[in-house]
């Protein structure tokens, strides 16, 4: 509970805040808030409350932090951005506390109705964060975002109430059988597919990472995306990987490797192509629901892939004038900032899967349980895809460190942004290096009550 | 009873299709008012008395009544735009809500009532605000909160997304 009155009061205070102080003051706040969240988050104890409709078991504790700690990177590396594509507003800091808030409510609860309300308080703030640049291109992502994600809600709904048909509960883990039960499964999670970006719903991911603000992207691909597996996890498990659910998320995992993979192949523009990596990386870590013990794997894929993508986006932040990245600016990035065309390489080759870095530890825990769970025909084929990835991934590096750039001049990084870019980095490394160091963490048990 | 709900059916469908179908935003936002009544009216023949008139002052009331205020506000009567970017999704979308309808048709027709669900309705007494709020208040009063600061975020993010001073805007 704790945490969740941090996160509130934080964007609460940060909203009331902006209409007196100056927008440093209020970045600062919402920057302490969420600093102070993310430290005592690993001391709270686990509890529940409200008659078991807020749940903070293990799960819930380790997917929040993934969340706060992209939300916190997310605001430490944006105030450049802000400022350059003249968006420098309290906004976007408050918002970023809201939308944290929501992504904690929704990881802490076993309960449908909770958790739906949980999304929606994810998702509001999000639709303005996407469209808060105030051009063309912003204002249909946020639009789009907008659109598809009141779909997704209203489909998470329909399936909501079907279940409490099916089953009599509104809580996961109620034992239903029957079409109805079948169809209340497929709804479910649907809308879940959705905000997790997987693939038969996830044609969305590409144009809104692209449009949205750099930093807003960073924090959708990957505070929002841990939010929506810790309510994949949940929903998948509560309503038995046996059926229907196992079917459906198999076919979904099939597609979502397949097409991101293959799709970001053809990507000409950076935040593009990692839009359709994150849509892979979606496909890998829902390999891992399909293993006995999933929690662990989920958690710790979701913190490596949070880790290395929040470098890759952070690091784009600091090249991005407003206008996207296309490769142009990436290209030659070394020669004019050689501190973040390594950091690029870090994260990339930690996307890629490669040891020693955090990204590898996240593949192979998600791969084992894929094993364990018996999908040897799926693990293939994602083993295979993920060759495939390491291609782009390697042409986009190529973009950085053997073409001449086509702007002269250095890149100016922050204090702060630098600091958070060298911490997350250096994660990156010493968590691929020693994994044991947080898995403990991690290692949760179940995930239903 | 056969009646009334072939007819409340039939008047969802046609309210539901209206405000699709008209061209015209106002009549559209109109046909959308007489759907929530009929569902209003629906709610009550189920015994869900309190959400019946919560549906009919909050949704055919108030929240309709911002609508055309908006829509007139802001000269948006006329909802064709010049041209249809995605002409093949029409049909798509009739076809998939065919198919949707008759999953759930069938999915509906074949389930039973289980038995916590059965004992819940008892436990409304008519769904009078009278047993609505003690549930509300105790069992779900975390969601009822969270919705309040849900609430708090979506004019929040709302005002954001008005914020005046940028290109003349």
């Amino acid at each position: 509970m704790s945490v969740l009155w941090i996160l509130f009061l934080t964007g609460l205070l940060a909203a009331l805040a902006g209409l007196w102080w100056p927008e440093r003051a209020v970045r600062n706040l919402v920057r302490a808030g969420l600093l102070l969240a993310l430290v005592w988050l690993p001391f709270v104890p686990e509890q529940s409350g409200f008659g078991g409709l807020f749940l903070m078991d293990g799960f819930a504790r380790a997917l929040t932090l993934v969340g706060v700690l992209a939300a916190l990177l997310a605001s430490l590396v944006g105030s450049g951005y802000l400022e350059r594509t003249g968006m420098g507003a309290f906004e976007y800091h408050a918002l970023l506390a809201f939308s944290t808030f929501g992504l904690a409510v929704m990881a802490s609860s076993a309960n449908l109705v909770v958790i739906l309300v949980g999304l929606e308080l994810l998702s509001l703030p999000l639709y303005a964060l996407a469209a808060l640049r105030y051009d063309p291109a912003s204002e249909e992502a946020g639009l789009k975002y907008f659109l598809l994600g009141a779909v997704a809600a209203a489909v998470f709904f329909y399936g909501l109430v079907l279940h409490f048909g099916a089953t009599g509960s509104f809580a996961l883990g109620a034992v239903g059988k029957g079409p109805l039960f079948a169809v209340a499964v497929a709804l479910l999670l649907a809308g879940l597919f959705f905000k997790a970006a997987l693939t038969p719903f996830s044609w969305w991911a590409p144009d809104v990472y692209q449009g949205a603000p750099t930093p807003v992207t960073l924090f959708m691909a990957t505070g929002v995306k841990a939010a929506a597996f810790a309510a994949l996890a949940r929903v998948a498990v509560g309503v038995g990987m046996g059926g229907i659910g196992g079917a459906f998320l198999a076919l979904a995992v099939l597609l979502t490797v397949f097409f991101g993979n293959l799709a970001a192949l053809a990507q000409g523009e950076a935040k593009r192509l990692l839009a359709y990596s994150s849509v892979a990386h979606a496909g890998y870590i829902a390999l891992a629901l399909f293993g006995p013990d999933p929690a662990p794997a989920v958690g710790y894929y979701l913190l490596a892939y949070a880790l290395s993508t929040g470098l890759a986006f952070a690091v784009l932040a600091q090249v991005d004038g407003g206008r996207g990245v296309p490769f142009g600016e990436v290209r030659g990035l070394v020669r004019r900032s050689p501190m973040l065309a390594g950091m690029l390489l870090l994260a990339l080759f930690s996307l890629a899967g490669l040891p020693p870095l955090v990204g590898f530890w996240g593949k192979y825990l998600a791969f084992v349980q894929a094993a364990r769970g018996g999908q040897y025909g799926l693990l293939a084929f994602a083993l295979l895809t993920a060759v495939v990835a390491a291609y782009y991934y390697l042409r986009l590096l190529a973009q950085a460190f053997f073409l001449e750039p086509e702007a002269k001049g250095g890149l100016e990084v922050r204090p702060l942004a630098a600091l958070a870019l060298g911490l997350v980095a250096f994660l990156v490394v010493a968590l691929g290096v020693f994994p044991g160091a947080v898995y403990g963490f991690f290692n949760v048990g179940g995930v239903v009550p | 009873m056969i009646v009334f709900n072939l007819l409340a059916g039939a008047l969802l469908l046609l309210t539901g299709f209206l405000s699709v179908y008209l061209r015209n935003a106002v009549h559209a936002a109109l046909a959308l008012a007489a759907n929530f009544v009929v569902m209003g009216t629906v709610y009550m023949v189920l015994q869900a008395r309190f959400l019946g008139w919560v549906q009919i002052i909050v949704y055919a009331g108030a929240i309709m009544v911002l609508f055309v205020f908006v829509i007139m506000l802001l000269h948006a009567a006329q909802a064709e735009v010049g041209f249809d970017p995605l002409p093949w999704m029409r049909p798509a979308a009739l076809a998939v809500a065919a198919v949707g309808f008759l999953a759930l048709a069938w999915a509906l027709g074949a389930a039973r009532a289980p038995l916590a669900a059965k004992a819940s309705a008892a436990l409304l007494k008519g769904g009078t605000a009278l047993a609505l709020g003690p549930e509300l208040w105790n069992t779900w009063r975390y969601p009822v909160l969270l919705v309040a600061a849900l609430l708090l975020v979506a004019t929040v993010a709302a005002v954001a997304l008005i914020r005046p001073g940028k290109e003349g805007a």
